[in-house]
């Protein structure tokens, strides 16, 4: 099959079309900017909770706790976009993806985020004044009390949501352009040998994309359950060992897929995947828990700040040696020519 | 046979040369990009990467800016609307080629099709 010269200029193609996807990470950018923002996450309860109380009686000093939120927020994207305009273009050439998202695009993407929320929770509080109303007695002919305001306000701001959600929805779920190939997956499949090597591709895809979740999910749903430290403060419920096992293994895929080929070149990223599974079990409770308000108790325990603090760090540290690495192998064009 | 050459003949000429084809196929994948990274993906020295883009340029496939980053000079490439549907047109007929050339080996009994991947 190798010496069918069309087949070697589709491979040759193929593996062209495929170089710039696998340059997305070439300089650990995109860890470096989610660990950032695993981190901020992760500090959030410590930074509320290291704050002195009368820091949030003054309204406009309470509004830099939304800082780590914000560097959280953007950190993802302003990281990715320094260290490519400042370390990684001026080395390996500029080139831009057709799926890279813009700044305008991840501003639309949190209006609709914020707007989605509050249209998936408004009606609830909605239905629960109206219910509230009507079980107080008053007057037959209800009149515009304070309550029956509140109810108005509700609607309209629903009603706004709702808007926003329809406009923003139809710029931000856009179709995306498929990965760059090469093979016509149509034309191929009208040979029998191509119909099977479609039937192979599909399967080992499938496998990937649901085998590996459920298994990375098993093994780290067995290890919290077996060692039951990470959560060891408080009572083990299913739901909450279901939810981190989730959490621990889509952040794991996250690693694999950001990193895509990269992986083969750096294999102690092998370790760091292990680690990323394993490792906030082991080593979150090391970490000293931060005091909690108890409203927010439910969420954070869905979510530690230790093993969330923890992976931020692994994330951020392979990012910063996958950087160096990269530096190190690709000097700049003139000090390569000197 | 005749089906094939066929096929192959077809294929557009301006795009069918190795150096090209990688620079078509890395500018297909990407909306821009500059001359310093086509350099280092290609391996192709400055002059041939030079007169490759020329050709393509002329043929009206590839959009040449030159430009500055700060103070340094830098050159923006891109694919035309013509040079992507013409690189669609290529990789189209290419695969058609090699559906051929398989019908052909299948027909010559040089190559036994899976009977189980048959419907």
């Amino acid at each position: 099959m190798e010496d069918i010269p069309e087949l070697r200029d589709l491979a040759t193609l193929q593996a062209q079309m495929q170089k710039p996807a696998r340059n997305t990470n070439i300089d650990g950018s995109f860890e470096l900017g989610w660990g950032t923002m695993l981190l901020c996450a992760g500090l959030v309860p410590y930074f509320n909770a290291a704050m002195p109380k009368a820091f949030w009686s003054s309204p406009w000093l309470a509004y830099l706790a939304y800082l780590p939120l914000l560097c959280m927020a953007f950190a993802p994207f302003a990281i990715s976009k320094l260290i490519k305009r400042f370390i990684t273009w001026p080395r390996i050439g500029y080139f831009a993806n057709p799926n890279d998202l813009k700044l305008t695009q991840l501003l639309m993407l949190m209006a609709f985020g914020l707007a989605l929320g509050f249209l998936a929770t408004r009606p609830i509080r909605l239905v629960w004044d109206i219910r509230e109303l009507g079980s107080t007695p008053g007057p037959a002919v209800p009149h515009l009390g304070v309550e029956t305001r509140g109810i108005i306000l509700h609607g309209i701001e629903l009603l706004i949501c709702a808007a926003l959600v329809v406009y923003l929805g139809r710029k931000v779920i856009r179709k995306r352009q498929p990965p760059p190939a090469a093979y016509d997956a149509a034309m191929l499949a009208q040979g029998a040998l191509g119909r099977k090597r479609l039937r192979q591709v599909k399967l080992i895809l499938s496998l990937f994309f649901v085998g590996v979740p459920v298994l990375l999910c098993g093994v780290v749903f067995g290890v919290i359950y077996l060692s039951r430290s990470v959560m060891s403060h408080t009572e083990i419920h299913w739901s909450h060992l279901g939810v981190l096992s989730f959490f621990l293994a889509t952040n794991a895929i996250l690693y694999l897929m950001g990193n895509g080929v990269a992986i083969k070149q750096h294999r102690w990223k092998w370790l760091v995947l292990v680690l990323l599974l394993v490792g906030p079990i082991v080593a979150a409770p090391a970490i000293p828990y931060p005091p909690i308000k108890p409203e927010l108790m439910a969420m954070l325990e869905l979510f530690p700040p230790p093993a969330t603090l923890f992976l931020g760090l692994l994330w951020f540290l392979s990012g910063a040696a996958t950087l160096i690495l990269f530096i190190r192998h690709n000097p700049l064009p003139e000090a390569e020519a000197q | 046979m005749n089906e094939q050459l066929r096929a192959i003949a077809a294929l557009d000429r301006v795009i069918h040369e190795p150096g090209r084809m990688m620079i078509v196929a890395l500018l297909a994948a990407v909306e821009e990009c500059d001359f310093l990274y086509l350099l280092r993906e290609t391996e192709l020295n400055k002059g041939n990467l030079s007169s490759h883009l020329a050709k393509l340029e002329e043929a009206g496939y590839v959009e040449i800016e030159k430009t500055y980053r700060g103070k340094v000079p830098q050159t923006l490439l891109r694919l035309t609307r013509q040079g992507r549907a013409a690189f669609g047109e290529y990789r189209r007929r290419l695969n058609a080629a090699f559906v051929e050339h398989l019908h052909g080996l299948s027909r010559t009994g040089k190559l036994t099709p899976d009977k189980s991947g048959e419907k």
